[in-house]
């Protein structure tokens, strides 16, 4: 597939969009647990998966984490982000390709935004060599459960109300 | 996007049987975790309070706090750099590395927690859940400050300071 201009815009374009929530979403304080947060910014990448491709999903991620960690955070948090977001795009790709549309992609994101708090957290316990912060492992696989159940519905109610005119041309 | 695949991502609905098997498995892992790392985890008495400072190649004790007979201990290294203030209740142990600082709480009754840094605008170190246990942690990765509740069989014993 070329990266013709009108791929490039779009790239430009969600990625843009999801930087802005990535840096939104790091001025307030973490959600009842350190670190914590609902990775809104994650209703790009589903939607990239879902109406784009998995490479393009990638290219995403790599470019939000990098650009974002530069301007909120520091070079352990681009590998938290960058480890855990891959992680989600492969899940996310995984159900999206081989069980879609068994299943919907609220339940797609919900696997895929465990998985990215679970692997963020045994980075983290990696990179600080602290085990007992897996102690947290559990609450955030919780608190992904509810946080991908608002992107899904979210990446959902995109695709509902965005004009097909607008997604038959990505 | 094709024709055909937008009229499948407009059309779908919020429920399909197959989402039953995900959330069956997203469960069973949430209750394994559960079961693993927080119903099964062996609770031990909190006996003292240990911060260490890590500078990303060595990572030094700074500060050690026993509850038994109230006493602390600060490495000579960093006397110039960590101030402590008793109250009744409890110490204000203020850490200034770096152009940086946290304050630990240390509670005579048995709890410690960060009440104030300066790290990051999220401060993440002063969200964590105060160390009640010998198992207790709080990080503040920005400023390289680990704080750990120690217990009666921690086995590294009498902490080397500085």
């Amino acid at each position: 597939m070329k990266f013709n201009s009108r791929r490039i815009a779009s790239l430009g374009i969600l990625t843009s969009i999801g930087l802005i929530m990535f840096i939104v979403e790091g001025l307030f304080p973490p959600l009842l647990i350190p670190g914590a947060k609902l990775g809104l910014s994650n209703v790009v990448t589903l939607f990239a998966v879902a109406a784009l491709s998995p490479l393009d999903a990638l290219i995403i991620v790599i470019a939000r984490t990098v650009i974002g960690s530069f301007f909120v955070g520091s070079l352990s948090t681009l590998l938290y982000s960058l480890s855990a977001g891959l992680v989600s795009v492969v899940c996310s790709t995984l159900l999206f390709r081989f069980c879609y549309p068994k299943i919907t992609l609220i339940s797609i994101s919900i696997a895929a935004a465990t998985l990215h708090n679970l692997t963020q957290n045994l980075v983290y316990c990696l990179v600080t060599q602290t085990p007992k912060m897996l102690f947290y492992a559990p609450y955030l696989a919780l608190l992904g459960v509810v946080a991908g159940l608002l992107v899904g519905v979210t990446v959902q109610l995109l695709f509902k109300y965005l004009p097909s005119d607008l997604l038959e041309k990505l | 996007m094709k024709n055909e695949q937008v009229a499948q991502l407009k059309t779908q609905g919020f429920f399909k049987k197959g989402d039953l098997l995900v959330y069956l498995v997203v469960l069973l892992l949430c209750v394994l975790l559960f079961v693993l790392f927080v119903f099964t985890k062996p609770v031990e008495t909190l006996s003292g309070i240990k911060i260490t400072y890590s500078d990303k190649r060595d990572e030094t004790v700074i500060f050690t706090y026993a509850f038994e007979d109230d006493s602390y201990k600060i490495a000579s290294a960093f006397a110039d750099d960590i101030t402590v203030e008793k109250s009744e209740k409890a110490l204000f142990v203020t850490i200034s590395l770096n152009g940086g600082h946290n304050t630990v709480v240390i509670e005579k009754s048995g709890k410690a927690y960060v009440s104030d840094a300066d790290c990051s605008l999220r401060c993440d170190c002063a969200h964590f859940a105060p160390i009640t246990d010998a198992d207790g942690v709080i990080l503040c990765v920005p400023h390289g400050i680990k704080i750990e509740g120690r217990g009666e069989k921690t086995d590294d014993g009498e902490v080397a300071i500085g």
